[in-house]
């Protein structure tokens, strides 16, 4: 009896140690990195177990995961273009429904096409988690409950105008703030507010042009902590205490569509659109500045100039980009130059089509990456080439492909990884997989 | 020097076109599709009374983004119930519903030798008897219909998310043939001398030949599209959704120029409107341009104070337009100064219609409106 108990928290101790959630958009620092260990190699052949799975309405919106539960939005229709939008939270282990919230929208003036639902992935902050609707509504829940602590609605309270594909950027938590592309009148395009109040701490940038869609991240080069948002007109550095402009870069996204999130990685910090190319940046190490390293000479998605990225954010690795490019392709860039290395349509299938997407993230040496045929790729990314290890389908894809009829429907959610599975969901269902080595 | 003379004939020719179009609205005292007229210019025949009055309402259920058409006294308006409905101009009255597959969104009927086409969002276009709410034909795209339908010599013209125009016999519903583009075709098609001009999310606004569905020619704008085309003469104007109208010379297929406000960049989404030299336009930057259509120079700009999606008609040297806060407001044209306004309490993004000295215009809240004296 004695000599069980060491060996049983022998056994348990890795699997904690090395137990890792998923709190928001594109995980821990959103980075794109997944750092467990004990993740299968390659996919079973009869494909991934999914431990659950429970019905879901429309959206785009990756869950979270963090405290053993996961968060996630969704949409039903009611008198169209009006629904519900709602907040739920599951069991993380079963999927039981643990509670919802819920609210009424208008989708009136979104691109009707997509207006299926929420975009932006909740953000879970200890015992509280933020939610933004699609229409900008701006929510504190209780995590354990669901209970609404504090709300805004930008659109009444900050006269935002919402953009034609939605508001779509996840909230980020920093320190006490929750800073949000909020797209509010006058000089209020990025908003901190006390997370714990919903009290305005600060306001940035003019909204005297559209907000984009685009995530703010935290970086800090040189140990100087700032907020970097790309907007419609360029990429802006905002000191996270005052919200006070530390620099900014002109980049003018044709039709306001700067979605990607920015990847910072050591002194680069990189920017990707659909029409407009990729821009990195050269960040200063001894106080808050950039400058242009370099960009790429295309301002058409369909003679690309190195990388035009549009919903999935690329990942810096080293001195290599990848990402997927306006059509599909998978394009690795020397970070350095700018200049192409290679690219392959594998990714995403073989088809050429405007908007495929695939988001990446990076688990120990190789990717994982879910395309939007519904697919879950095992690879690895090098200057050498594209390598695939896997591949295995996940999620039935039921989106509106929007032009790509041969695709049928896309799915463009970006999965979590947290605790060995994977958690995603399309516009019916949010389904739950081990990735865990021995299929556990 | 050849090519300096012909520039001055195309200019001349399309300061011809656009007084022709400006001092000779639409012939007939209809207003039997989209805009008013093929070359949708928004500009009525119709002078409406001062002050207008509410004449009546009618309940529609569910909410109405399509425009109305008028036709014969009697108005035909798509509902997000799926039904296509059709009231009396004069009372209100309900003379008949017909029930599509599914939602009728952005698509506004077009009246033509007794048959109303309409598509709804399941991608299905709907001829349906005007005078008795009959379905005599439907035909299957394979996205969703936001265009409104346009006939043309004997031929239904209609955009689809499938990225195609489709040409059908007006009469039979039989596919003449389609055109593929490289993105949804969101607007409606404008009628400039035997071609269709189409624009949408493949960032061209291209020349159709609709005697064989050929392309004549494209012109790039470099941009998603959700406005339709007016035309003058050889002059094409629309916004955009980079925050421009663009004026497009089409005998010599180039932007002639570019118009974004100095300040605030928003997305054009509203057709414009093209009477006494000037382009008129409603912009998510919540107001209304009025624009030299010579020089592309703003003239005048009014503050609506909320989204303006719904295309602006012109009548009798009047602005009329809705906001996305429920206000209908009419400018003056010339001026841009506010003549008068009326609160709907819902979001106007449906764009009026004006026949028979009346203005009708749908409301977010399932309402249709009709004003007049």
């Amino acid at each position: 009896m004695n000599m069980c108990r060491p060996a049983i928290i022998f056994c348990i101790l890795p699997a904690l140690l090395w137990a890792e959630d998923w709190p928001q958009y594109r995980g821990k620092d959103r980075a794109g990195v997944w750092s467990e260990t004990g993740i299968l190699e390659s996919f079973p052949a009869e494909g991934l177990k999914v431990k659950w799975r429970v019905p879901l309405g429309g959206g785009y919106s990756g869950p979270a995961v963090a405290g053993g539960k996961v968060f996630v939005t969704d949409f039903a229709p009611t008198t169209l273009p009006k629904g519900v939008e709602r907040a739920l939270a599951f069991d993380e282990k079963t999927g039981k429904l643990l509670w919802s919230r819920e609210w009424e929208v208008n989708y009136t003036g979104l691109a009707t096409t997509y207006a299926i639902g929420p975009r932006a992935t909740p953000t879970v902050d200890g015992d509280r988690v933020y939610f933004f609707g699609s229409m900008g509504m701006l929510q504190c829940l209780s995590a354990a409950d669901g209970k609404l602590l504090w709300k805004h609605d930008v659109v009444r309270d900050f006269d935002t105008e919402v953009p034609v594909w939605g508001m779509a950027s996840a909230p980020l938590v920093d320190g006490r703030r929750l800073i949000v592309l909020a797209g509010g009148k006058g000089d209020s395009k990025v908003m901190a507010f006390d997370k714990l109040t919903g009290a305005v701490l600060w306001r940035a940038l003019s909204s005297d042009f559209e907000p984009g869609y685009s995530a703010p991240i935290l970086i800090q080069p040189g140990g100087k902590r700032q907020i970097i948002q790309w907007h419609p007109h360029g990429v802006a550095s905002l000191d996270p205490e005052t919200g006070k402009l530390l620099w900014e870069l002109p980049f003018v996204s044709k039709m306001n569509s700067s979605v990607a999130a920015p990847v910072w990685s050591g002194l680069r910090l990189l920017i990707s659109g659909f029409t407009d190319g990729s821009m990195m940046m050269a960040l200063d190490d001894s106080r808050p500045g950039a400058s242009i390293l370099w960009r790429g000479a295309s301002r058409s998605e369909t003679k690309p100039d190195g990388l035009h990225a549009l919903i999935a954010t690329p990942f810096i690795d080293g001195d290599h980009i990848y990402g997927i490019c306006s059509y599909g392709h998978m394009r690795c860039l020397d970070a350095r130059t700018g200049k192409q290395v290679w690219e392959t349509l594998d990714v995403t299938s073989g088809e050429r089509a405007r908007w495929a997407a695939a988001h990446l993230v990076r688990n120990g040496d190789r990717y994982f990456i879910n395309n939007d045929r519904g697919e879950l790729i095992i690879a690895h990314l090098s200057p050498a080439g594209y390598k695939e290890i896997g591949r295995t389908k996940l999620i039935e894809p039921t989106s509106n492909p929007g032009n790509r009829r041969e695709a049928g429907a896309v799915n463009w959610v970006h999965p979590a990884y947290a605790n060995r599975h994977i958690f995603t969901r399309n516009d019916k269902e949010l389904i739950c997989a081990s990735l865990e080595a021995g299929g556990r | 020097m050849r090519f300096a003379r012909s520039r001055r004939t195309v200019a001349r020719l399309s300061v011809l076109g656009f007084a022709l179009v400006s001092v000779l609205p639409a012939q007939a005292q209809d207003w039997p599709q989209f805009r008013g007229n093929p070359q949708l210019t928004g500009v009525a025949a119709d002078v409406l009374p001062v002050p207008l009055k509410l004449l009546w309402t009618y309940e529609a259920g569910q909410a109405i983004e399509s425009s109305a058409a008028i036709a014969g006294g009697a108005v035909y308006v798509g509902v997000f119930t799926g039904e296509l409905i059709s009231l009396d101009l004069a009372t209100g009255k309900l003379r008949w519903k017909y029930k599509t597959e599914s939602e009728i969104g952005e698509s506004s009927p077009v009246v033509s030798r007794g048959i109303v086409y309409v598509g709804d969002l399941s991608g299905y276009l709907h001829a349906v008897g005007a005078a008795d709410g009959k379905r005599r034909w439907v035909y299957k795209t394979r996205g969703e219909i936001k265009a409104s339908p346009v006939v043309s010599g004997g031929k239904v013209l209609v955009g689809s998310y499938d990225g195609s125009l489709h040409a059908v016999d007006a009469l039979t519903g039989r596919l003449a043939w389609t055109y593929e583009t490289d993105g949804p075709v969101h607007a409606t098609a404008g009628i400039a001398g035997g071609l269709a001009l189409i624009s949408g999310c493949d960032g061209h606004l291209r020349a159709i030949r609709i005697a064989d569905g050929k392309q004549e020619y494209a012109v790039q704008v470099g941009s998603y599209v959700g406005a339709s085309p007016a035309v003058a003469g050889e002059m094409a104007y629309l916004g955009t959704f980079d925050n421009e109208v663009l004026a497009i010379d089409l005998r010599r297929k180039s932007v002639i120029w570019k118009y974004q406000h100095p300040r605030r960049k928003f997305p054009f989404y509203s057709s414009a409107a093209l009477a006494g030299g000037k382009v008129v336009v409603g912009g998510r930057d919540s107001m209304v341009h009025a624009l030299d259509a010579k020089t592309g120079k703003a003239v005048w700009t009014f503050a609506a104070r909320a989204r303006v999606d719904s295309s602006p008609v012109v009548s009798g040297g009047r602005v009329y337009f809705g906001s996305h806060k429920g206000q209908l407001t009419a400018l003056d044209l010339q001026t841009g100064k506010q003549l008068w306004q009326f609160e709907a309490g819902a979001a106007l993004t449906a764009s009026p219609a004006v026949a028979g000295q009346r203005l009708v215009i749908s409301s977010h809240d399932g309402q249709v409106y009709c004003f007049g004296k």
